[in-house]
């Protein structure tokens, strides 16, 4: 086990240096000038302009050089200026992931608890109105696009009813948050609140994410109540099933001792890399509920063809999504000791 | 067995939880914040209207039209009377005055620093001493302007502000000059109408790549004296549009200590080099500002917002015009919040969390319905619906306009299908089409206006009669200008001595041509809907192909000169003619540059345009640009479209707003939030 995670630990920079070069070299087929509207967002007023943004930024450069000089910044741990960010890379991701994070935990969490609650439920009362309803739930909520369940939720509970305000903090809970006497410590708010004994900022901190949460939560209860039903359903017909119950077991025990855990194997899978997907940002949440994560920084910088941005926030998801498929290898040890890491 | 009642209940708690915070969170929302319709006696107090006008061209100022904290019809509170929120779409790309270069920059930069000149509430041809004591003594050459600078005035770091820091804010702008910057602007006057840059013109050209040589002619151009109290300015020519220039962001005033202080430069020719052309984070004043403005700047969170707080020991006593703001503003904090997506602002907006907000053309029609009151430009306020909660201000002219551009000589550098087959043979055009003055006439009567500005900007725009706008100078609402007219424009294609390569004319033969807009600009789009349709009824043979690219590609095919026929918009950098007449007609302009006029008509306007700018009696001005004005129409240079107008959608608690079209714009129209109040 420990050396097939030193191993894929070794791996995992040579994968993200590969990534690199790929995004690289598609950003390479992007004329100069092309790149260069990044800087000039509106006809350019003098002749030179153009050319002298160009050259300012190195954008005329042979691809090798500009990818040699990327890798050297990179090595002194500089991984450029995100212009769409206003900020360095490092400190965009720094600044963003938090609330990322932030967001898939307040998500992940109902989505993982609610999913596979409701999952088992419709599996253990198939084709019962139980079953039936949970299935119009899912389908319902797999259909709905987010972004118009994202404003639904906004024009009721924010516009009308005025309860979960957009962004992430009021005005004078950021005022209390930049204060001097408040520590940032995880960047992330209902945290950090806590930390800080401040009920008042973590109330505020809940009231802004529980809309955008919610609606990750709900558009993706769908995939994993499908999963666990499914799965479930495989599993009470399993032999060993039909042992448990012969044996007198009582029905509960049958499900939640022996088929409940076995049914938990392709929720790993997919929550392992739900997860991941989440903390790589919940593009159209966060671009709903003006909750600036990392979702919406890249989305920004990639419609804007901010390369540096883009390059950064692609080697970040690339680490983190090999760091979850490593995560989920471990777990499938754990569930099933069939499965052996070699 | 008891493994399972556990996990169960675990289930059902984890459940319940997420359940319960969610109906705890509703209801402790619901105690802090107002709840809808609860306070309706107030939004009955309010159906006045304005109570007319200031002078000059003034806009409806609702003085009498306030509501206090609520709103109409008791639908929305002000959360926040001691803050103005303002919700736009735009992120500032820097806070240094003479880095930046659009409007969300400007905007912020307009409230906490300041010029030695500011326009006269919203009159753009009239100006007010700010920093200057009085408006500056002008020799009668036209060359030197002499200020004398008010005493008494704190930077917000509490140093004075001296004549020395007015000389060096301006050396700063020049030497710094980034590339695709606005320091153009303040060069030329001083180096040239040529001069496109400081490296490129003052250091390489003027002063053969000595750069400590150039940094001293830069701090030759603006003297200071310490003892007099006064800065001097020596422009190599007379420049008609200098004051104007000098109430532009770019020509904001910075203090020298504090500057130095950041790691910039020390004033110092020999240290000067390393501070030319930075890039926006390698600016020591990118992210920081000290200015003498009525608003000390707090924070900026990229991406989400600018705070601004009030300066409470603000140096105008005086009002700088008639019935002006005097002492520390009104409003303790200054919000902009970068809100892109339209619902998110929508819904704040209802929310009474934001006071002013950015609302497209596109979702107009979503908004109106909520109009409590409508104040048309230049009239009164009238109250359109009372149970409605927002103020909107229409009609106001904005310092844009749009134009089909013509190129007279494509570039046909390794093929080039935006003109088809190359040949008037029905399938392409020639590159040297529209170097035929009929086709471009015959373009220019085949333009429906009308459909145009009704379909697409709800009637809110006026035709562009020229290069040069209403509401600058030299502006002639009675110029000749084109209209539909199909017989016309077929006999001016008649007209074309264009011929295929068997004889045959342009009429008989016809033409394909591609009609090129930016991605995402649905007006540009339907600007070459209108023009195919009318063509085509015209003669079927006539031919547009309407294609859209990303904005970068545009930008690169545009500037190569590669494109026939397309459609892109210009805003103004400063309130003078010279600022239109520049990109259409100059041979060194923004399209022009790309359009290949005839040399004869390039060389006479250019000179026509060097002696327009270089006039600074005004009458003498007028002329010289209504002449520029005939020469494009004559020529039928370009098809000028539209001027577009713009609103500005705020709530009943909002008072003070007033239009002036040269402030930065960023939810609709400038803002200057030191002259903003809100409630009684």
């Amino acid at each position: 086990m420990t050396s097939f995670i030193i191993r894929r630990l070794l791996v995992m920079p040579v994968t993200l240096l590969g990534l690199s070069l790929l995004i690289f070299s598609m950003l390479q087929l992007l004329d100069p000038v092309q790149r260069a509207s990044l800087y000039i967002s509106s006809p350019p007023k003098t002749a030179d302009a153009l050319q002298a943004v160009i050259h300012t930024y190195g954008l005329d450069k042979p691809v090798w050089e500009q990818y040699a000089n990327w890798l050297g910044n990179l090595a002194k741990g500089d991984l450029g200026w995100s212009k769409t960010g206003q900020q360095p890379v490092l400190s965009a991701i720094g600044n963003y992931f938090p609330a990322t994070l932030e967001l898939a935990l307040w998500s992940f969490i109902p989505i993982i608890t609610v999913g596979v609650w409701l999952g088992v439920k419709a599996a253990v009362n198939h084709d019962r109105p139980l079953d039936q309803v949970t299935r119009i739930f899912s389908i319902v909520g797999y259909a709905i696009p987010t972004f118009v369940f994202g404003l639904l939720m906004l024009m009721i509970f924010y516009a009308t009813l005025q309860w979960f305000p957009p962004g992430r903090l009021s005005d004078w809970a950021n005022r209390v948050v930049y204060s001097p006497g408040y520590h940032t410590i995880t960047g992330m708010n209902t945290i950090d609140a806590l930390l800080n004994l401040r009920l008042d900022i973590f109330w505020d901190a809940v009231l802004h994410i529980l809309m955008p949460a919610l609606t990750i939560a709900y558009v993706n209860w769908a995939l994993i109540l499908r999963v666990v039903r499914s799965s479930m359903l495989d599993v009470l017909r399993a032999e060993y099933t039909t042992v448990a119950r012969a044996k007198g077991l009582k029905e509960s025990a049958v499900i939640n001792r022996h088929a409940r855990p076995n049914a938990m194997i392709p929720v790993v899978t997919i929550g392992g890399l739900f997860f991941a997907g989440l903390l790589n940002g919940a593009v159209i949440s966060e671009t709903v509920f003006n909750f600036h994560g990392v979702g919406w920084w890249a989305t920004n910088a990639a419609t804007n063809l901010d390369a540096v941005s883009v390059l950064g926030v692609t080697l970040f998801s690339g680490a983190l999504l090999i760091l979850a498929n490593l995560v989920v290898d471990i777990l499938y040890g754990f569930l099933d000791p069939r499965i052996r890491l070699a | 067995m008891l493994r399972s009642s556990k996990l169960k209940q675990g289930y059902l708690i984890i459940s319940l939880l997420v359940i319960l915070s969610m109906v705890l969170s509703a209801c402790g929302g619901s105690d802090a914040t107002p709840t809808t319709g609860a306070t309706g006696g107030a939004t009955d107090a309010t159906p006045t209207t304005a109570t007319g006008t200031t002078g000059g061209n003034a806009t409806a100022a609702p003085t009498g039209a306030t509501s206090g904290q609520t709103g109409g019809a008791g639908s929305v509170k002000d959360n926040h009377p001691n803050t103005i929120v303002e919700a736009s779409a735009g992120e500032p790309e820097s806070l240094d005055p003479a880095w930046a270069y659009d409007t969300a920059s400007s905007e912020i930069i307009m409230q906490v620093y300041e010029n030695l000149l500011f326009m006269n509430k919203e009159k753009t041809d009239q100006f007010v001493p700010m920093l200057a004591e009085k408006m500056p003594d002008i020799s009668s050459d036209g060359k030197t302007y002499t200020f004398t600078i008010r005493k008494g005035i704190k930077f917000h770091d509490g140093k004075d502000l001296t004549p020395e820091d007015v000389a060096y804010s301006f050396w700063r702008g020049m030497i710094q000059d980034r590339s695709g910057g606005p320091q153009w602007i303040m060069l030329q006057p001083f180096f040239g109408l040529d001069v496109q840059g400081f490296k490129s013109d003052v250091v390489a050209k003027q002063n053969s790549n000595n750069f400590a040589q150039a940094c001293e002619a830069v701090k030759k151009t603006v003297t200071f004296d310490n003892g007099a109290n006064t800065v001097t300015m020596h422009l190599k020519a007379p420049y008609g549009p200098m004051l104007q220039i000098l109430v532009g962001t770019w020509a904001s005033i910075v203090s020298k200590p504090w500057v130095t202080a950041q790691k910039g430069w020390d004033g110092n020719c020999s240290t000067a080099e390393k501070f030319t052309d930075p890039k926006a984070e390698q600016d020591e004043l990118f992210k920081n500002m000290n200015g003498t403005g009525p608003y000390k700047f707090e924070r900026w969170a990229p991406g989400e917002e600018v705070d601004l707080a009030r300066n409470d020991s603000y140096w105008v006593k005086d009002a700088l015009w008639q019935g002006g703001p005097t002492g520390p503003a009104k409003i303790e904090r200054v919000v902009i919040k970068n809100v892109k997506e339209w619902g998110t602002r929508f819904a704040a907006l209802k929310a009474g969390d934001v006071d002013i907000a950015q609302v497209d053309q596109q979702y107009v029609t979503q908004v109106d319905p909520f109009i409590k009151e409508t104040c048309e430009y230049q009239k009164d306020c009238t109250t359109t619906n009372a149970n409605g909660f927002l103020r909107v201000y229409t009609k106001m002219p904005s310092v844009s306009a749009g134009a089909i551009y013509f190129n007279q000589a494509v570039n046909t550098t390794g093929g080039n299908n935006r003109i088809g087959s190359g040949k008037l043979d029905g399938n392409g055009i020639p590159p040297d089409f529209f170097a035929d003055v009929h086709i471009r006439k015959a373009f220019n009567y085949a333009f429906d206006w009308d459909t145009f500005i009704k379909d697409i900007f709800n009637g809110e725009a006026e035709q562009a009669l020229g290069p040069v706008i209403n509401g600058v100078l030299g502006y002639d609402p009675k110029q000749a200008h084109y209209s539909l007219d199909p017989a016309k424009a077929a006999d001016e294609f008649k007209a074309s001595a264009l011929k295929s390569a068997d004889g045959k004319s342009l009429w008989d033969t016809g033409f394909t041509i591609q009609y090129v807009y930016n991605e995402g600009n649905d007006q540009r789009k339907t600007g070459g809907e209108i023009l195919k349709d009318s063509l085509s009824k015209i003669n079927p043979k006539f031919k547009i192909d309407i294609q859209t690219e990303p904005w970068p590609a545009f930008l690169k095919e545009q500037t190569d000169s590669r494109l026939a026929l397309f459609y892109l918009g210009w805003q103004e950098d400063f309130h003078d003619p010279h600022d239109w007449v520049f990109p259409y007609l100059s041979s060194g302009g923004t399209y022009a540059q790309a359009q290949h006029f005839p040399k004869e008509l390039q060389g006479q306007l250019d000179t026509l345009i060097t002696q327009a700018v270089q006039e600074t009696d005004k009458t003498k001005r007028v002329q010289l640009y209504g002449q520029l004005q005939n020469m494009t129409y004559e020529n039928a240079l370009d098809l000028f479209t539209t001027q577009s107008q713009v609103r500005q959608y705020e709530q009943m608690w909002v008072n003070g707003f007033y239009y002036n079209p040269i402030y930065p714009p960023s939810s609709g129209a400038g803002l200057y939030f030191y002259a903003l109040s809100k409630g009684q």
